[in-house]
C-alpha cells in the first residue's frame, strides 16, 4: 500500500526526468533549467521514499515499473535509458532511505554515459555501477544463464553445480578453521605504492609504451599489427585524459628511434604507428579530455610541433573550452606556422567570446611567425580589439609582413605613422644590429619629438635600442641618465629617464644593470623613475 | 516474458507447415522452398520479438510451440502429421533456439525433413546449424561436440547427492564457527563458476580463438569481491579448495583471483583496485592457449621450452589487447602481469667486496607484487601431473627464500591469511 502511496511522486520524478534528459540534450547550457529539472527529480523520489521506506523500480524491456505501474514510454528519452540498462542486465533498482541528491547525481551521470562505459570498461555499466560507492542504492543485474553465445544455459547451470560440488568436496577435505583474515600494519603505502594502492597515471601509461615498443621489437610478422595500432590509439587518448604528455614524446621518440638493420618491415610498421599516434593526437574528443595543467605546457609545444596540420582545428577548439594563458601560449608556440593555413579556423577562434581574455596570450606567443596575406586579412579585423594588447599583439604580427631591405628602409619606416610600420622598422634595427644601426636610431630618436611619435611607440623604440647592445646606444642611454647642468641637476626629465631605463633594463647587461642600481639607490632620480623601474624588473622577472 | 498471441502461432506454424512439407517433398532446391524459408525465417524473427526463445517441441500429433500446445486439423493437420512422422524416423524430439540465427541456419535445421537419414548428431549439421539445439540432445554433451572438458571427467568423481554437499557445508560452517552457511554456499558457486567460465573460455579459444569474455569476467569478479565482503572467512575457505591433476588452468587463475583479492584487501585496497586484481588473477594465464602443446603438457621442461613459456605473459596480453582496447585501468592490468616476473631486487657487488641486494627502480606495481605471490603460493601448493603438491609451511618457506623476485612482506601475508606458521 506505501508503494501505491509513492506512486504519484515516482511518477512525477520520472516526467521531470523525462525533462531533464531532454534538457540536457536540446539546451545543456541551461543551467538554472537543468539544476531545476534534477532538483524536482530527486524531490518527486525523496517524498516516495518518505511514503514507502524503500522503491524498488522494476526495469522491463519497455518500461520500468513501480508495482506494476509503468512510468515512461519505451521511446521516451527516459525509456532509451532505461531500455539500455535493461539491455545490460539490470533488473531492479532499489532506492533506500537516506538517498541524497549528489548519490543519485551520481548515478545519473553513470547511466548517461552507458554506451561510452560498456565500451571502455569491463563489464560496462553493471561494473561501473558496482564500482561506484552509492550506499542507498542497490541494483540487481540478471545473472546470464550462459557464459559463452554457444552454450546451452541448461547445461552451463549442470556443470556449474558439478564444479560447486567438487569445490566443495576438496573445501571439506581441506578441514577447516585454517582461514583467517590477515592482521597487522601492512597497508599499500608501506609497500611502497600510492595510499589507493595503484600506480600514477604517468607511469602506468609509461610501462605501457615500454611493453607495446617491445611487441613492436617482437612482431616479425605483423600479425599483431591490429591490436597495436589499437592500443596506440589508446595510449593517446588516456594520455590526454590523465594530462600526461610524456608518454606520447615518449612513444614517439621510441618509434621514431632507428630500427635494426635488416629489418625494414618493422622500420616500416614503427613509422605507421607513429604516424597513427600523431592522428590520434589530433582527434577532437581525445584533445577536448586534456586535463593537463602548467607542468605540461612545455610537452604540448613540443608534441604539437610534431603534428601535422590536423592538429590546429582541434587545439584551437581546445582553447575555447579551457581558455587559459599558459594553455593559449603553449598552442600558440606549438601551431606556428600551421596557422597561416588555417585562416577560417583562426576567425572562429578569434572571433569566439571564449577566447578574448586570452587572445593577447596568444598572438604573443606567435613571436616567429611570418603572417601570410590570409592570416593578414583575419589579423586586420582585429586592429580596433577593444583590448590594447591584443591591438599592439597584432601590430606586432602585423609588421613582420613588411618587407624592409635595408637600413635606409628601416629609417623612412620610423617616419611613417602607421605603428605596424614603425615595428617593421624597429624589428629591422634590432635585427640588424651594429653601431650604424644604433647611431641611426639615436639620430631618430634625438628628434623624436618632431616625428609626433606617442609615448608607446617611444617605449618599443627604446627598448629596441637596448636590446641592440651597441656603444652608442648605450652612450645615449647613460647620457640622459646622467647628464647634468651647471646646477648639478639631471638635464633630462622624468620621462625620458624613464625610457632610458626601459633601454637599459631590455640591455640586461653589467653595464646596464649598475647603472640601474645606481637609479634606484641614488637619490637625483626621482620616484616616479624608481617606481617605473621597479615594475620593469618585476615583468622581466 | 510475453507469450504469443493467436496470430503469431498461426503465422509461424503456417510458414513451418509450407517450408518443411515444400522441403520433404521436393527438396531444398526449389523456388517455392525459397519463398516458404523466407516467410518462415520473418514468422521466426516474429516469435524472437515476443519472446527470447523458440521452441518446437515434436508430440505423437501435436507439437509445442514455446510450450503452447497446438493441434492442427484439416489440411494442415496433414501436413503436420506428415512432418511428425519424418521426425520421428529421424528421432528428433524438436528444436530450440535462444538467439536469433540466420537464414543458412534456419535452412540447415529445415533441411533435416528433406534427409531425415542425416542424424541430428552429423558433425556437418552441427557445424551449420548455428545456435539450434535439438531437445533430445543429452545435455551434458559439449555444446562444440568436441568432447567432454577436464571437467566433466573431473565431476564424474563427484558427489551426485544434493544433501551430501548439504552436510558438508554445515560441517564446515560449524567448524568456521561462522553463521555463513548461505554465504559460503553463495560463495561456492561464485567461484564453482568462475572455474568453470574459464575453463570453459580457455577449452573454445583453443579451437576457435574468440576473444577474452571480458564482460563476464568482470561479473564474476564483482560477485566474488562482494562475497568477500559479506563473509571474509568462507571466501577464504574456498580458496583454499586445491585442483587436481588436469584441470590445472581453471583451478589456479580462479584460486589467484581469490588470494589475491584477500591479500589486496588485507593491505587496504578498495574496491576498485580489488576489481583490478581480481581480473588479473582471473585472466593472468590466458595465453597459456597460445603454446606448443609440448609445454603444455605438464613435465619438466626443457631450456628452450622454458624459453617459449617466458613468452606467455606476451600471449596473455595479445589476447587481452584483442578483447578490448585498454583504458588505463587496463593498461595498469597489462603492465601488472607483464611485471610478475619482474625482479625486485638485484645483487651488487659493493665497495667493500661484499654482494648486496639492491631494490629496482622503479619497483613493480603492487598490483604485479600481489599477483606474483599468489600465484606462486597456488602453483606451489597445486598437484601437477609431474609433482605432487606442496605443504603450506613449505611453500611459505620457500617463497620467503625467493626475495628477488617476491616480495617477503607480502608472502608472510599469505603466511598470515593461511595460518601458516613461519
Amino acid at each position: 500500500m506505501a508503494a501505491i502511496g509513492a506512486l504519484p511522486h515516482v511518477e512525477e520524478a520520472f516526467q521531470e526526468l523525462e525533462r531533464l534528459l531532454n534538457l540536457r540534450r536540446n539546451s545543456p547550457s541551461n543551467e538554472p533549467a537543468i539544476r531545476a529539472a534534477r532538483n524536482a527529480v530527486y524531490q518527486g523520489l525523496a517524498n516516495a521514499i518518505d511514503i514507502s521506506g524503500t522503491l524498488v523500480l522494476d526495469v522491463e524491456a519497455d518500461s520500468t515499473r513501480l508495482t506494476g505501474s509503468a512510468l515512461h514510454g519505451k521511446s521516451s528519452a527516459v525509456g532509451q535509458v532505461f531500455g539500455a540498462l535493461f539491455h545490460h542486465g539490470l533488473r531492479k533498482i532499489r532506492l533506500h532511505n537516506g538517498l541524497t541528491v549528489e548519490e543519485w547525481d551520481r548515478f545519473l551521470a553513470l547511466i548517461s554515459q552507458g554506451t561510452e562505459l560498456q565500451a571502455e570498461m569491463p563489464g560496462g555499466i553493471a561494473t561501473a555501477l558496482w564500482k561506484e560507492p552509492l550506499p542507498h542504492l542497490l541494483f540487481d543485474f540478471a545473472r546470464r544463464r550462459r557464459l559463452l553465445i554457444e552454450d546451452d544455459p541448461d547445461e552451463v547451470e549442470r556443470d556449474q553445480r558439478r564444479v560447486a560440488r567438487i569445490v566443495t568436496e576438496m573445501v571439506a577435505k581441506q578441514g577447516a578453521g585454517h582461514a583467517r583474515l590477515a592482521a597487522g600494519d601492512l597497508t599499500a603505502a608501506t609497500l611502497g605504492a600510492t595510499s589507493m594502492g595503484g600506480e600514477p597515471a604517468i607511469r602506468t601509461l609509461e610501462r605501457f609504451v615500454a611493453t607495446l615498443v617491445e611487441m613492436v621489437e617482437a612482431d616479425e610478422e605483423g600479425q599483431d599489427t591490429e591490436i597495436l595500432q589499437r592500443a596506440t590509439l589508446n595510449v593517446a587518448r588516456e594520455a590526454f585524459r590523465a594530462g600526461e604528455l610524456r608518454p606520447i614524446l615518449r612513444f614517439f621518440d621510441l618509434l621514431k628511434a632507428p630500427a635494426e638493420e635488416g629489418k625494414r618491415a618493422q622500420a616500416i610498421r614503427r613509422e605507421r604507428l607513429a604516424t597513427l599516434l600523431g592522428g590520434a593526437c589530433c582527434d577532437p574528443h581525445s584533445v577536448a579530455g586534456f586535463s593537463g595543467k602548467e607542468d605540461q605546457y612545455d610537452m604540448l609545444t613540443t608534441l604539437l610541433q610534431q603534428l601535422g596540420f590536423d592538429a590546429v582545428t582541434p587545439y584551437l577548439s581546445l582553447l575555447e573550452v579551457r581558455p587559459e594563458p599558459g594553455l593559449a601560449q603553449a598552442v600558440a608556440q606549438g601551431l606556428g606556422v600551421r596557422l597561416n593555413s588555417a585562416a577560417a579556423d583562426l576567425r572562429t577562434f578569434l572571433s569566439s567570446p571564449a577566447t578574448t581574455g586570452i587572445l593577447s596570450h596568444f598572438l604573443e606567443a606567435l613571436s616567429e611567425l611570418e603572417p601570410s596575406p590570409q592570416m593578414i586579412t583575419v589579423l586586420e579585423a582585429l586592429r580596433t580589439h577593444q583590448n590594447l594588447e591584443v591591438v599592439e599583439a597584432v601590430a606586432d604580427l602585423l609588421s613582420r609582413a613588411v618587407s624592409v631591405n635595408s637600413l635606409e628602409d628601416a629609417r623612412r619606416l620610423l617616419n611613417s605613422k602607421d605603428s605596424t610600420e614603425q615595428r617593421a622598422g624597429l624589428r629591422f634595427f634590432r635585427k640588424a644590429g651594429g653601431e650604424r644601426a644604433a647611431q641611426t636610431l639615436v639620430d631618430f630618436l634625438n628628434g623624436a619629438a618632431d616625428t609626433g611619435w606617442d609615448r608607446l611607440a617611444l617605449r618599443r623604440a627604446y627598448a629596441c635600442l637596448g636590446a641592440m647592445r651597441s656603444h652608442h646606444g648605450h652612450d645615449h642611454l647613460k647620457k640622459i641618465l646622467t647628464a647634468t647642468g651647471l646646477t648639478g641637476r639631471l638635464k633630462s626629465t622624468a620621462e625620458e629617464q624613464i625610457l632610458a631605463v626601459r633601454g637599459l633594463v631590455s640591455a640586461d647587461d653589467r653595464f646596464g644593470n649598475e647603472l640601474l642600481d645606481a637609479v634606484m639607490s641614488e637619490k637625483q632620480y626621482s620616484g616616479k623613475v624608481r617606481l617605473a623601474l621597479t615594475r620593469m624588473r618585476g615583468v622581466k622577472a | 516474458m510475453s507469450s504469443l498471441d493467436g496470430q503469431q502461432i498461426a503465422g509461424f506454424m503456417r510458414a513451418f507447415l509450407a517450408a518443411g512439407s515444400e522441403a520433404a517433398d521436393n527438396g531444398l532446391r526449389t523456388e517455392q522452398y525459397s519463398q516458404a524459408l523466407n516467410a518462415l525465417y520473418s514468422a521466426l524473427l516474429e516469435v524472437f520479438t515476443v519472446s527470447a526463445h523458440v521452441e518446437l517441441r515434436f508430440g505423437a500429433d501435436v507439437v509445442f510451440l514455446n510450450q503452447q500446445k497446438l493441434r492442427l486439423s484439416g489440411a494442415a493437420g496433414e501436413r503436420l502429421t506428415k512432418l511428425l512422422g519424418i521426425a520421428h524416423q529421424a528421432q528428433w524430439e524438436g528444436f530450440r533456439c535462444d538467439e536469433i540465427p540466420n537464414e543458412d541456419q534456419l535452412t540447415a535445421v529445415m533441411a533435416r525433413f528433406a534427409r531425415p537419414d542425416v542424424p541430428g548428431t552429423h558433425p556437418g549439421l552441427l557445424r551449420r546449424r548455428g545456435p539450434f539445439r535439438w531437445l533430445e540432445e543429452d545435455q551434458t554433451e559439449d555444446a562444440f561436440g568436441q568432447g567432454s572438458s577436464p571437467l566433466e571427467s573431473l565431476s564424474s568423481q563427484a558427489l551426485e547427492h544434493s544433501s551430501m554437499r548439504k552436510v558438508q557445508i554445515e560441517e564446515i560452517q560449524d567448524a568456521l564457527g561462522t553463521q555463513a552457511g548461505q554465504a559460503l554456499e553463495e560463495i561456492t558457486f561464485i567461484y564453482a563458476r568462475a572455474v568453470y567460465f574459464v575453463d570453459r573460455f580457455m577449452a573454445t579459444m583453443e579451437a576457435t580463438g574468440p576473444r577474452v569474455p571480458l564482460d563476464e569476467s568482470s561479473r564474476i569478479i564483482c560477485d566474488l569481491i562482494d562475497g568477500f565482503e559479506r563473509d571474509p572467512k568462507s571466501f577464504l575457505a574456498v580458496s583454499m579448495a586445491r585442483p587436481q591433476a588436469g584441470n590445472y588452468d581453471a583451478f589456479h587463475q580462479a584460486n589467484t583471483a581469490l588470494l589475491a583479492i584477500a591479500m589486496g584487501a588485507s593491505v587496504g585496497l578498495g574496491r576498485e583496485l580489488l576489481f583490478e586484481i581480481g581480473l588479473c588473477g582471473l585472466l593472468h594465464q590466458v595465453g597459456i592457449v597460445d603454446m606448443p602443446d609440448r609445454i603444455r603438457s605438464n613435465r619438466v621442461l626443457a631450456k628452450e621450452e622454458r624459453e617459449i613459456l617466458g613468452q606467455l605473459p606476451y600471449c596473455t596480453v595479445r589476447r587481452l589487447l584483442q578483447a578490448k582496447g585498454p583504458d588505463l585501468q587496463g593498461m595498469a592490468r597489462i603492465n601488472a602481469i607483464l611485471s610478475m616476473k619482474d625482479k625486485l631486487a638485484t645483487k651488487k657487488k659493493m665497495a667493500d667486496g661484499n654482494a648486496q641486494w639492491v631494490p629496482v627502480k622503479p619497483a613493480p606495481p603492487l598490483m604485479a607484487r600481489i599477483l606474483a605471490v599468489a600465484a606462486r603460493y597456488d602453483a606451489l601448493t597445486s598437484e601437477r601431473e609431474f609433482r605432487p603438491a606442496m605443504s603450506a609451511e613449505k611453500t611459505i618457506q620457500l617463497m620467503l627464500r625467493q626475495g628477488a623476485t617476491l616480495d617477503a612482506r607480502l608472502v608472510r601475508l599469505v603466511a598470515k591469511l593461511k595460518n601458516v606458521t613461519i
